[in-house]
């Protein structure tokens, strides 16, 4: 494997682990406040929430250059206020993951907060638990397996997230050649008319780490499966 | 922790709730050691005022203290969060944590116990060993809640709510999910509760023979107030009450002593106010206590000692009080205040009983019942059906 090679399985390694970093903490309050909340109008922002899902991601990779790149409005005020200024790694690689990760975690989430008994955790209060030990014994137990399947499949698509970043990555040259991920390697090997070796190996590699974390998500959510209201199983709610 | 708070505390409520459609008013106090229902209708809001009482559900204002201890007061601004309230809640659904064995269950609130703080009861009766040992959990305590039946479920529950030392114990219909052919069993442990911690219940269920079977008091509630509260007896032996609780099978509660068991003819005896009564056989002792309960329609009225009847039972009384449904009803009600066979000594509260008759309108105005007239009430052996009491 050339040194190239490891460099971009390297990055996509980084820009997952921090997109997952940034998004598990905000899927989780957003799924649970969606599962809780319920006001007219509300079908309107859940959609906006995950719209990304929707989009096609060089929509995404556009929008990103034209809010936040320099020519865009955000981005120059942006740039006036702190010096900020949009680069591909890691500020453009971890925005644009994050945007396609997080409505898919919230997505996965969601039936895991909307499905569970709803007076569990009262009822640890009721037998002395403060609401601080309550999360910590009830909720985080339960969730834990679908947050795990969550953060898996999340890992998964930030790593794999090519097409909006192949945007970015058009608009904003990379500073320097090692500077992108390995699905933006693959592609550009094969527009390159490199040898095929390059792409094969990176495939691989995508392959076994999607895999992996494919895994690792259904284990997870039978684990909870396995735990939730039996009224899941059989289908009585 | 001051010492008073380990003493016996009696709980007294009252709270102004609201629910979609109805507003609910209440007022009522349970004595430690003893069990107090919120009877009536399904959709009265007993419910509704349980779930406020243990903090579960908001309240628009009112008052709740154990002892001297202030719960919640919208007055003085004082609302002491759920856990701090230490009101033990089981309701039908049991809601055991799924990812905990029993065993994880039945601690859960241990450790929230003051170590400074030994249990209400004159033993450890709510201590991990004991509440295993009493509900015979034993052989369970490794299973998770899902490979539970309901019987166990509602156990487990139980187990778990004495294990954190309540203060307080509400049951909201404990036990909905549980086979009746469970239940007798199960209210033989509930009714032992007071007893042993000496804390007030509060039970909401829409079994009046659950109610007749635990209840010290009774607060019946009607479209969200009270219509009318009191001990047991008396309130179940008021028909105008009974329209809020049972419709055709209202009728009056005695207590009484077992006497006597008759093995060749499979009955009981029971006295009543120094009068017998004569039940279908029960497993309940000589010298226990017990509730019997008649139905109103299942009486009859008679001027004289009938001589020619199948009824066993032949009660003397007096009549109080005659109820006409309007002047164009079909039937009435006749009270019949039983006569204590020996005059009250002096020092003794004198006891009272009474029996609801329901007759015809007819037979009413026929006979010309009138209060004060002595009477006698019939009824057969098999009109009774009796539950344990204490």
């Amino acid at each position: 494997m050339s040194h190239a090679e490891t460099a971009a399985l390297w990055l996509s390694l980084q820009v997952a682990l921090i997109t997952l970093a940034v998004a598990t903490p905000l899927a989780i309050v957003l799924a649970a406040w969606m599962a809780r909340s319920n006001w007219p109008g509300k079908v309107l922002l859940d959609a906006v929430i995950l719209l990304p899902m929707a989009l096609p991601p060089a929509v995404i990779g556009f929008a990103l250059i034209s809010s936040l790149g320099q020519r865009g409005a955000l981005g120059a005020w942006l740039h006036e206020l702190t010096g900020f200024h949009l680069t591909l790694f890691p500020g453009g690689a971890v925005l644009a993951a994050s945007l396609m990760t997080l409505p898919l975690m919230v997505r996965v989430l969601r039936p895991a907060f909307e499905s569970r008994d709803p007076l569990l955790v009262p009822l640890a209060r009721t037998l002395g638990a403060s609401p601080w030990r309550s999360f910590l014994t009830v909720t985080l137990p339960l969730m834990w397996p679908a947050v795990a399947s969550a953060m898996a499949l999340g890992l998964a698509v930030a790593w794999g997230e090519s097409g909006a970043t192949l945007v970015l990555a058009a608009s904003l040259q990379p500073a320097q050649s090692s500077d992108i991920t390995a699905p933006v390697a693959l592609v550009q090997s094969m527009l390159n008319h490199q040898s095929e070796g390059t792409a094969l190996r990176l495939a691989l590699v995508s392959l076994g780490v999607a895999l992996v974390a494919m895994v690792i998500s259904e284990w997870s959510r039978q684990r909870w499966l396995r735990h939730a209201p039996l009224s899941l199983h059989t289908g009585a709610a | 922790m001051s010492t008073t708070a380990q003493l016996p505390r009696a709980l007294t409520v009252e709270l102004k709730l609201a629910r979609p459609g109805l507003d609910i008013r209440a007022q009522f106090r349970v004595a430690p050691g003893t069990i107090c229902a919120l009877a009536g209708r399904s959709g009265a809001g007993k419910s509704t005022l349980l779930q406020g009482l243990a903090g579960l559900a908001p309240v628009l204002g009112g008052r709740i203290a154990l002892g001297n201890a202030v719960l919640y007061d919208s007055t003085k601004k004082v609302n002491l969060p759920i856990h701090a309230r230490r009101l033990g809640w089981l309701d039908a659904q049991a809601h055991l944590f799924p990812h905990l064995s029993v065993k994880g269950n039945l601690r859960f609130g241990e450790s929230s116990r003051r170590p400074s703080e030994p249990a209400a009861g004159q033993d450890d009766f709510g201590s991990y060993v004991h509440v295993v040992q009493w509900l015979d959990l034993g052989s369970i305590l490794n299973k998770r809640p899902a490979q539970l039946q309901a019987t166990q479920r509602f156990k487990v529950a139980l187990g778990r709510a004495l294990v954190a030392q309540p203060h307080a114990l509400l049951l909201d219909d404990p036990l909905g999910q549980v086979p009746t052919a469970d239940h007798e069993g199960l209210l033989e442990l509930l009714a032992e509760i007071p007893r042993r911690l000496r804390i007030p219940v509060v039970l909401v269920t829409p079994r009046m023979n659950e109610v007749i079977r635990l209840a010290h008091d009774i607060v019946i509630l009607h479209e969200g107030r009270m219509a009318g509260s009191g001990p047991a007896p008396h309130i179940l032996s008021d028909v105008s009450l009974s329209t809020f609780l049972e419709g055709q099978h209202a009728g009056s509660v005695l207590e009484g002593e077992v006497k006597r068991h008759d093995l060749q003819w499979l009955v009981s005896e029971v006295d009543v106010l120094g009068q017998r009564v004569t039940v279908p056989a029960m497993l309940h002792a000589v010298g226990n206590r017990v509730r019997l309960k008649v139905r109103a329609r299942d009486l009859n009225l008679h001027r004289e000692m009938p001589f020619d009847t199948t009824a066993s039972n032949l009660l003397r009384g007096r009549i109080s009080q005659v109820l006409l449904a309007g002047d164009h009803g079909t039937y009435g009600a006749v009270a019949v205040a039983l006569a204590p066979a020996l005059e009250p000594t002096g020092e003794e509260k004198p006891q009272e009983a009474q029996l609801w008759v329901m007759l015809t309108r007819k037979s009413i105005q026929d006979q010309e019942w009138e209060p004060g007239q002595p009477c006698v009430v019939s009824f057969k052996a098999m009109a009774t059906q009796v539950s344990a009491w204490r």
